[in-house]
């Protein structure tokens, strides 16, 4: 009997797999996201990681108490105990000559 | 081809916020990550100062920095459909913020929850639309990034109806923003058709893009106040 029970649990699984496989390739991303959710975070995250220690860059470098651009769509005002935001104008020195690591006008 | 743009004319913009209020009940976007926002400074020096008023959304640029970013990552959320929208797909989006921090414009919200538009007071509007039946756009999610959509779903619809040639025309495939402006500041429509209203008005006014020194090709422009940055 405790055979016969053993056989049709795995019948039914064998019979379940090819549709769980199917679940897993269909919803699972074609390469896996180099970042994670933490990107952002001073300490943790990989672009203050890069910018902060690979590249040694101070914070002061790319924060500002003084945010001198103003056409910038900020949902809630920066927290006063921060850094200060960062004027994107500052990136461009790096992130948009040819040959370097460039987001702006990168798809051209 | 079709090539959606947006003009804001800030010469007749006077910081009212419809286009705003509108974005808001559309959409009904977190009140912490909004789509649109109205950006106000002065320029001048007294006594000959005035107020300018900015309202900025989501750029939809032709070599958008959000996407060179989410792409780089692996997420590969982010794209641009027929007309040159760019937009989010939030089952895609890993929530690491890449691309709120390349974008020149600050664009992309990370929407760290997902809350109701009047909150404690029940759900309003499209708010209503069960989840399933909502358009893409509108299935928002938790912890992932969120933004204009030149009101896709509208565009969409225009699409299924085989009513292209009536975007920026029709109230029903004309996104919010631009229907609700009481001054008419606001214009959208095919920068391709050179015979389109808002192709004719760019031209009539001189229309610019913002901050066209990074190079992304923004699909908003500007008649820009005197004074005005840019």
């Amino acid at each position: 009997m405790k055979g016969l029970i053993a056989a049709v649990v795995l019948g039914m699984a064998m019979a379940a797999l090819p549709v769980a496989a199917a679940d897993v390739t269909t919803t699972k991303p074609a390469t896996k996201p180099a970042a994670s959710a933490k990107s952002l975070d001073p300490v943790k995250g990989a672009f203050h990681r890069t910018h902060t220690q690979k590249l040694k860059m101070s914070c002061d470098t790319c924060h500002s108490a003084e945010l001198k651009d103003v056409l910038f769509l900020r949902g809630a005002e920066v927290a006063a105990s921060g850094p200060g935001p960062v004027d994107r104008a500052l990136c461009l020195g790096c992130h948009q000559a040819p040959a370097k690591p460039t987001w702006y006008g990168a798809t051209k | 081809m079709t090539k959606l743009v947006r003009l804001i004319d800030q010469n007749r913009c006077m910081g009212c916020r419809a286009c705003v209020s509108a974005c808001a009940v559309e959409n009904y976007f977190t009140p912490d990550a909004p789509w649109n926002v109205m950006v106000e400074y002065e320029v001048g020096t007294y006594p000959a100062v005035k107020r300018v008023y900015n309202t900025m959304n989501c750029m939809h640029c032709e070599q958008p920095s959000c996407k060179a970013a989410c792409d780089a990552v692996g997420a590969k959320a982010i794209s641009k459909n027929q007309f040159g929208v760019v937009l989010v797909d939030y089952d895609k989006c890993i929530g690491c913020g890449y691309c709120a921090a390349v974008c020149p414009y600050g664009v992309p919200q990370l929407n760290k929850s997902v809350a109701e538009l009047y909150p404690g007071q029940g759900k309003s509007g499209a708010e209503t639309i069960p989840y399933k039946d909502r358009h893409p756009t509108h299935r928002k999610k938790a912890k992932v990034v969120e933004k204009c959509t030149f009101c896709a779903h509208k565009l969409d619809q225009a699409v299924a109806d085989g009513k292209v040639d009536r975007i920026g025309k029709d109230q029903a495939y004309t996104p919010a923003c631009d229907l609700v402006c009481p001054v008419q500041a606001r214009m959208f429509g095919d920068i391709d058709d050179p015979n389109s209203d808002v192709s004719k008005r760019i031209k009539a006014t001189g229309a610019v893009q913002l901050k066209k020194q990074f190079g992304t090709g923004p699909q908003v422009y500007y008649a820009l106040a005197e004074g005005a940055k840019s």
